[in-house]
């Protein structure tokens, strides 16, 4: 139950992207890259396919290629939580690197990506934002884990 | 758990893959289901453009037609009581109804009463210059008296060192239109005996050259004979609302007009005393 409310969050967090959209907010990767560092490495991965399936929908042409991405970047960020996430800089240099990965994947295979300068503001965007929506989504699903801590 | 990422990789690879036809067959309509909030909000959201765009535009038609109207109105007064002999001075091409206006938001106002003093977004940039009219669709609202490239100061009546040229619109008696408090006006100077009565509107009378002929100023609230027993003491209420109006027209009128006029240096001494400025920030567009 607990992963469908989860799914449903980026599902939100995907229509509040979509709808802004200029500048170009990737909410859905901050948001799984949270879920992410925080859960089983098989939920990562099926949150990562569900926000690559939903950006898939936006761009049909390139169906697949971003599952293909954000699962790699949810199993990435999994990963790396175990050897270096403890303090909220680690946490703001995996999302700096997962957005960093996503910017390059997407240039290199489907060479349809915003300008550098409009990618680094949104970029800059999501970083001050990162930290309170880490918060939220702490408080939101992992109550118990802020209680071990 | 890596097989497991690995076998997802490879399918989503082959999806990837998959010819356009069959990705846009697949997608379809679970496209269709989750994107549904979004293509109902852009729409919203195209529709309140929209709406807005009409509004403003709108709003633009009625200050046109309410100066269109004054001066009809004028016009039909004129005829009806066959004063031909003033009929030549009406002339349609010189009316206002051949002016342009520019529409303008009040972005501040001046911080003691509010009322006195605003700043609007438009400046000597949008052709805007000192002693041009600022109108609503009620009626006058004050005059530029200090522009810079991006932004101006409206000095409205309710300022005391404000005067206009004003007339009776029913009697046609004239007078001039001072600051009385922060809420009314004076109409100061018409004789006892003439003929001024409760309701009465009171119009610019074009006397004066910087504001055009035919726009309303206020009505009549109240009036009573003057001390001096030689002029009545007559009472206006500003027909705009100052206290509740966001945005103006400027009329843009020929440059010619206000070049030999100079703002007065007392509304320049009120700025100064309120501490007012017009900005000279760049605008970001």
């Amino acid at each position: 139950m607990k992963l469908v409310f989860k799914l449903l969050f980026l599902y939100l967090l995907f229509l509040i992207q979509t709808i802004i959209n200029r500048p170009q907010i990737d909410l859905i990767v901050l948001g799984l890259v949270i879920f992410s560092l925080y859960d089983t490495p098989i939920t990562a991965i099926v949150l990562g396919i569900w926000a690559g399936f939903l950006l898939g929908l936006v761009n049909q042409a390139y169906f697949g290629f971003h599952i293909i991405i954000l699962t790699l970047v949810a199993y990435a960020s999994n990963n790396v939580h175990r050897y270096l996430y403890k303090y909220k800089l680690y946490f703001l240099a995996i999302v700096l690197l997962a957005l960093l990965f996503k910017y390059l994947t997407t240039l290199i295979i489907l060479r349809n990506v915003q300008p550098f300068g409009i990618w680094l503001l949104s970029t800059l965007i999501m970083l001050l934002i990162a930290l309170p929506l880490e918060n939220l989504i702490i408080k939101m699903f992992y109550k118990n884990l802020l209680r071990r801590f | 758990m890596k097989k497991i990422l690995l076998i997802i990789l490879i399918l989503s690879l082959i999806l990837s893959l998959l010819p356009r036809s069959f990705k846009f067959a697949l997608t379809k309509y679970p496209q269709l289901l989750l994107l549904f909030p979004v293509e109902k909000t852009r729409q919203l959201i195209s529709y309140l453009h929209i709406q807005k765009k009409e509004f403003d535009e709108l709003k633009q038609l009625a200050g046109l037609l309410a100066i269109e109207n004054a001066f009809l109105q004028e016009k039909l007064l004129l005829t009806n009581a066959n004063a031909k002999q003033d009929e030549g001075q009406i002339n349609l091409e010189q009316s206002l109804i051949s002016k342009k206006l520019l529409k303008a938001n009040i972005i501040a106002r001046d911080e003691e009463t509010g009322v006195q003093f605003f700043t609007i977004n438009k400046g000597s940039y949008d052709n805007v210059k000192i002693n041009m009219v600022a109108i609503t669709a009620q009626g006058i609202v004050g005059r530029i008296i200090a522009t810079s490239q991006f932004y101006s100061i409206i000095e409205t009546p309710l300022s005391p060192r404000f005067k206009i040229a004003g007339c009776n619109k029913r009697s046609r008696v004239n007078g001039v239109i001072e600051y009385h408090n922060l809420s009314s006006l004076r109409f100061k100077y018409v004789f006892a005996e003439s003929d001024i009565k409760v309701g009465d509107t009171i119009i610019t009378s074009g006397l004066g050259g910087v504001f055009p002929y035919g726009l309303n100023i206020g009505i009549v609230k109240n009036t009573q004979p003057d001390p001096t027993q030689y002029f009545q003491y007559i009472e206006v209420k500003p027909i705009v609302d100052f206290n509740a109006i966001f945005d103006v027209h400027i009329i843009l009128s020929e440059p010619s007009v206000f070049e030999q006029f100079k703002p007065a240096a007392g509304s320049r001494r009120d700025l100064n005393s309120l501490k007012i400025s017009v900005p000279i920030a760049p605008r970001i567009r």
